[in-house]
């Protein structure tokens, strides 16, 4: 036999739902909650903001930021132009042009590698899909430019991170199997003369590696 | 017909077939890296391991004839963990440099690791046995020893098929390593192939290294345009453009195989400039732009006019041998229309065959796919006895116009650029003459309309070989700019004659050719594929 | 004890065949030319004779696998590529009484009508392969060899090929490859040699030391050499005996000789009042027995066997209780390993990774896990490969670590 369908009397409900504890009382307690939370607020109780930009909230380790390359001990990238980040990428932002590389155990290296910033969904799986740990992110998040060519970054800017002090490391693999290091220049004026690198194999807190250029004062 | 029991279902092998034949013309691969069906057997990789009842040992597939009654299993644990013992033993030595190796994605190693193996690597990497890396072996191929599985597929192909045994196996022990003598190149004109049949990344090809990795390219099944043997191929390309071409196995014309000509004969098409749109010749003796219904007409009238004063006999088409099929079918057709009786395509005289230009195994004389095709379809007439014999009847005023059509050889010959002086010699001296061509040249101003049309594998046809096997080649790329297939042209002019035009694919202008001409009567369109089929 | 092979091994100038035949050689070769060709066959299946060389399949049945009247020659070949580690018994022959390997040839060649015949010699034995090659000249001389064989209606020619220093070319299908010029890489068989061998055609390839027992057994009947030695392993071998004993050298036994009566008396016992610890009992490649194991055990095919060895090309190597197994593997090992021709994906990659994670352990850089990974790559290799090199290194490596896995782990330490 047929199940009977349930018959839902809709003018019985709306009266049920214009009734005086759910019209009125329930926005009033609400509103007192909201209140309550501004109070709080205001006396400095609680505090859900920060003074951004002079004030910064520490991100997470595995904050997915701007992308970094990182190198090998002689500096040149650890990239092999294999494909795997651009092939991964939902947003099809990465372009690599391989060369071949003198030395027969690298063969392959980048002679591009430029990433659309503007196309990056910094989803990180360029950095899950790299095989020899050469793409990494950083902490870094304020991308702005004035021009569209400006974000379109190329394999130099990716490589050099003036801001890396600043922001730090951000998502990578968990453990750390090649040696590979990054290279920074720290941007502010007095640490001009600053240069150093960091090596990833011992980064447990990052470790800046600072060598002095005597070239500049 | 021998019976026997795979996997516990009954299937018939042929007589003489061996376990891994009988089991891959039923459909089912046993894993195998040195067995290749167009090499003599050799049995060394020992990957086609399978039980066979009433052997003791595990015995190869590859080397075992099938016997009435056998009862062989391919799939189950003691044959499953043999595999992956040989594989963990190919690898142990391996480099695993997939990052960098070209072959990635299309590696038998990568592969079979993903069904049998699966294993943690149990050798250290200061325990592998190193070898040479990124080893020059001439204009086609570069050698990395290490990550050769030693299968000796590229020795028994230089042994075997072009009989010169370039390539031998070095030392011993797992210090054996494939090479040349002396790092000495691989210069015969075969020795691409041994990239194709190399089942890991040991040998790769010069010309594709590094261009694009293999899983972003599509495919698109075509024939050869280099010669007249009409090699089945498969184009692999990426927006647009041919990375490479590999040989397509077709047991009746090219097995495995592809020379080293016809494999890297899809550069001739980037080479140089195309047309992307129809070119008239105004009053001023300028070629200028025009549309393609502008064209037709202007063609059309223009043809019509010549016959009208002139005599159908004045009036030539001149095709080309490398032009499809149906792009001569129509060519025909329309000029057949016209009352034209002047074919020809012949652009060298007979006695230009070059010995050193064909050999036994697949290269032919002929460097154009389709000669035979424009025969059937009485291109070739005595009357006017190829193209010196067309310059000769223009110069002597009983040709006035003609409707040409020329693609540049896409393999080289020295006679190349003669050929060509003579198209322009033919064009200067015809009253009237239209050019379809694919791509630009100095001497086209001649011609008084030029069409752009689409070369090689930008279009769909078929060729027909030296033996007259008709095969299908696909479009794997799109035409530049404005240019229109050569059937297409046709199509439209037909239409601006007023005649009937109702084609709107190659594939309907295959129809009407095979329902028309006599030689192609009753074929189908998909005779034409593998292995393609032979006309009378 | 009957001496058979060695019985004018120390005779004055028995290397001419001058003497020789003053001491009855090429007596037998006579009486064999006198018999139907088939005849000489029977009876070499009646002597129960086995192939010397390790493998111990029944000559004459060998012989009766050849095709007659295919068309092609039949090729006799000499295996005299003694290169199996504690084997050096082909050697004394060759050197000591080349005419009777000689004699033996003819008597082979003319019962399978054989006219062309080679000796395989390692590239090793090049002094060894001048003396053969001097013996040939004389019997051509004497007219043994040549168009007419002692003037019968038979001609034979012997010719002397030197290797070029691999193992593997004494496996008969790599021998014949190696002899053809091609690299020594074994053949896939079926085809077998019987009938698909030298040159696609029919060929026999018999050890030196079988040969030599052909003279004594056409000249002595079938009988007497079938009542030597036991029931299934007939006729007398010989032994060369190394290591860790008194008086090394090559002996001969009957088959069926008390393996330990050999050591002690034979041999002369482990030297310097050490005890025996383990043997070795046919050359590197057959498992090894714990002294514990050796009483009862007898010489001959079927009891070197039940006690789970072989007797193989009967290289004996005796080991007393100072040695380290684990570096006697590893020398093994490496042997093996060097000695792999490359052609079989688990012999090529599993012979030289066992002999590392060996040389490792003996370096005590090895790690207790090692210890069973010999046993896996043991096991990858066993059975699948075309010939049985990786067998001969699978059966020292899984007896070495079974019967004696303490040592192995004491070397690993904690690791």
């Amino acid at each position: 036999m047929k199940k009977q369908a349930k018959v839902i009397d809709v003018s019985a409900r709306a009266e049920s739902e214009s009734s005086f504890t759910k019209g009125v009382l329930g926005p009033l307690v609400g509103m007192g909650l909201t209140i309550n939370r501004m109070v709080d607020n205001l006396t400095g109780k609680v505090n859900a903001t920060i003074r951004y930009p002079e004030e910064r909230r520490a991100y997470s380790d595995r904050y997915r930021g701007a992308h970094i390359l990182t190198a090998r001990e002689d500096g040149s990238p650890r990239c092999v132009a294999c494909y795997m980040c651009a092939t991964a990428c939902p947003a099809d932002c990465i372009y690599i042009e391989p060369a071949e590389h003198p030395d027969p155990l690298i063969e392959k290296y980048p002679a591009r590698f430029d990433i659309d910033m503007l196309r990056c969904v910094f989803c990180g799986f360029c950095v899950d899909a790299c095989p020899e740990e050469a793409i990494i992110m950083s902490r870094e998040s304020e991308l702005c430019a004035f021009t569209r060519e400006e974000t379109m970054w190329d394999i130099k800017r990716l490589m050099q991170r003036p801001e890396l002090p600043e922001f730090g490391l951000g998502y990578r693999p968990n453990q750390t199997l090649v040696d590979s290091t990054v290279k920074f220049t720290p941007k502010e004026k007095e640490k001009k003369k600053l240069a150093g690198r960091v090596t990833l194999k011992e980064d447990v807190e990052m470790i800046i590696h600072v060598t002095f250029d005597p070239t500049k004062d | 017909m021998p019976k026997f029991t795979l996997n516990g279902q009954e299937v018939e092998a042929k007589p003489g077939q061996t376990i891994i034949q009988a089991a891959a013309d039923h459909g089912m691969e046993i894993p195998h890296y040195c067995y290749h069906p167009d090499l003599p057997i050799d049995g060394n990789c020992r990957m086609c391991l399978v039980e066979v009842e009433k052997m003791p040992k595990l015995t190869p597939a590859c080397t075992t004839l099938v016997n009435d009654g056998m009862v062989v299993r391919s799939e189950n644990e003691r044959v499953k963990e043999a595999v992956r013992g040989v594989l963990e033993f190919l690898l142990i030595n391996h480099p695993v440099d997939c990052p960098v190796c070209d072959q990635a994605g299309e590696c038998r190693l990568q592969d079979y690791y993903m069904v049998y193996g699966l294993h943690t690597s149990e050798i250290p990497l200061g325990m592998k046995v190193r070898k040479r890396k990124v080893i020059d072996l001439g204009p086609m191929v570069v050698l990395d020893q290490e990550r050769c599985v030693l299968c000796s597929r590229c020795i028994r192909f230089f042994e075997y098929v072009t009989e010169t045994g370039e390539m031998q196996f070095f030392g011993r022990g797992d210090h054996v390593a494939i090479g040349t003598f002396e790092d000495r190149p691989l210069d015969n004109p075969y020795s691409g192939n041994v990239v194709d049949i190399c089942p890991v990344g040991a040998l790769t090809s010069r010309d594709f290294r590094f261009k694009c990795r293999v899983w972003f390219l599509h495919a698109t099944d075509s024939v050869c345009g280099g010669c007249s043997t009409g090699c089945t191929v498969r184009i692999d390309h990426r927006d647009g453009t041919i990375f490479r071409l590999l040989p397509r196995r077709n047991v009746e014309v090219n097995r495995s195989w592809l020379c080293d000509e016809g494999r890297l004969s899809f550069h001739k098409l980037s080479d140089g400039e195309r047309i992307t749109r129809p070119l008239v010749k105004g009053r001023d003796g300028v070629q200028a732009p025009v549309t393609w219904e502008e064209a037709a007409r202007s063609i059309d009238s223009r043809l019509k006019e010549i016959r009208d004063t002139n005599g159908a006999a004045s009036i030539l088409g001149f095709a080309s041998p490398s032009a499809t099929n149906e792009a001569l079918f129509l060519f025909k057709r329309y000029l057949d229309g016209l009352g034209a009786t002047q074919f020809d395509f012949r652009l060298d005289s007979e006695d230009k065959k070059l010995a050193d230009e064909e050999d036994q195994i697949l290269r032919h004389f002929d460097k154009h796919p389709n000669s035979m095709g424009a025969i059937k379809l009485g291109l070739m007439s005595e009357q006017v006895g190829g193209i010196e014999g067309a310059i000769n009847a223009a110069r002597a005023g009983r040709l006035k116009a003609g409707v040409v059509i020329y693609f540049k050889p896409l393999v080289e010959r020295p006679g190349d650029a003669e050929a060509e002086g003579r198209v322009l010699a033919l064009l200067d001296e015809l009253e009237y003459s239209v050019l379809l061509t694919s791509h630009k040249a100095d001497w086209q101003d001649s011609a008084s309309v030029v069409l752009p049309v689409a070369a090689w594998s930008e279009e769909e046809g078929t060729y027909t070989n030296f033996e007259g096997r008709v095969q299908l080649a696909g479009k794997a790329i799109e035409v530049e700019g404005n240019a229109l297939p050569v059937w297409e042209v046709f199509a439209m002019l037909l239409h601006a004659s007023g005649a009937e035009s109702p084609w709107m694919s190659a594939e309907d202008v295959f129809a009407t050719m095979a329902d028309s001409v006599s030689v192609f009567s009753g074929i189908t369109l998909d005779q034409t594929r593998l292995p393609g089929v032979v006309v009378g | 004890m009957t001496r058979i092979l060695l019985a004018n091994i120390d005779k004055p100038e028995q290397a001419s065949i001058v003497k020789y035949r003053e001491r009855g050689g090429y007596k037998a070769l006579e009486k064999a030319l006198a018999m139907d060709q088939a005849a000489v066959i029977e009876e070499v299946k009646a002597s129960g004779l086995r192939g010397r060389g390790g493998a111990g399949f029944p000559t004459g049945m060998k012989w009766s696998f050849v095709p007659r009247n295919t068309g092609k020659p039949t090729y006799l070949l000499c295996n005299a590529d003694e290169s199996e580690p504690g084997t050096f018994k082909d050697r004394i022959l060759m050197e000591r009484d080349p005419h009777m390997m000689i004699e033996g040839m003819a008597i082979a060649s003319y019962a399978l009508n054989c006219h062309l015949a080679y000796i395989y010699i390692r590239g090793e034995y090049e002094f060894v392969a001048n003396m053969v090659q001097k013996a040939l000249d004389e019997a051509y001389e004497a007219k043994m060899l040549g168009p007419s064989v002692m003037g019968k209606d038979f001609a034979l020619d012997i010719f002397v090929h030197l290797g070029q220093g691999a193992y593997i070319c004494g496996e008969e299908t790599s021998l014949i490859e190696s002899l053809e010029g091609d690299r020594g890489y074994p053949r896939i068989k079926p085809p077998f040699p019987a009938t698909h061998g030298f040159l696609a055609s029919p060929t026999v390839v018999n050890n030196v030391e079988t040969l030599c027992a052909l003279p004594w057994i056409i000249q002595n009947g079938a009988a007497a050499y079938a009542a030597i030695g036991t029931e299934k392993s007939k006729g007398t071998k010989l032994f060369s005996v190394s290591g860790h004993v008194s008086k090394p050298g090559v002996y001969e036994v009957d088959l069926g000789y008390p393996l330990v009566d050999f050591i002690n008396n034979e041999a002369g016992g482990v030297p310097n009042g050490r005890k025996l610890k383990a043997v070795i009992p046919g050359g590197s490649s057959v498992p090894v027995m714990t002294a514990a194991e050796c009483p009862g055990v007898l010489l001959d095919y079927e009891s070197l066997l039940k006690a789970g060895s072989m007797l193989g090309s009967g290289g004996m190597i005796v080991l007393d209780e100072t040695t380290s197994m684990p570096e006697t593997l590893s020398v093994i090992a490496d042997f093996y390993a060097h000695e792999s021709c490359g052609q079989c994906t688990p012999c090529r990659e599993g012979t030289g990774w066992a002999a590392k994670i060996l040389k490792n352990i003996v370096a005590g850089k090895g790690k207790r896990s090692d210890v069973d990974l010999l046993l896996k790559i043991a096991d990858m290799m066993e059975g699948k490969t075309i010939c049985p090199l990786a067998d001969a290194d699978v059966m020292p490596i899984r007896s070495f670590v079974t019967k004696f896995r303490s040592e192995f782990e004491a070397l690993c330490g904690d690791n």
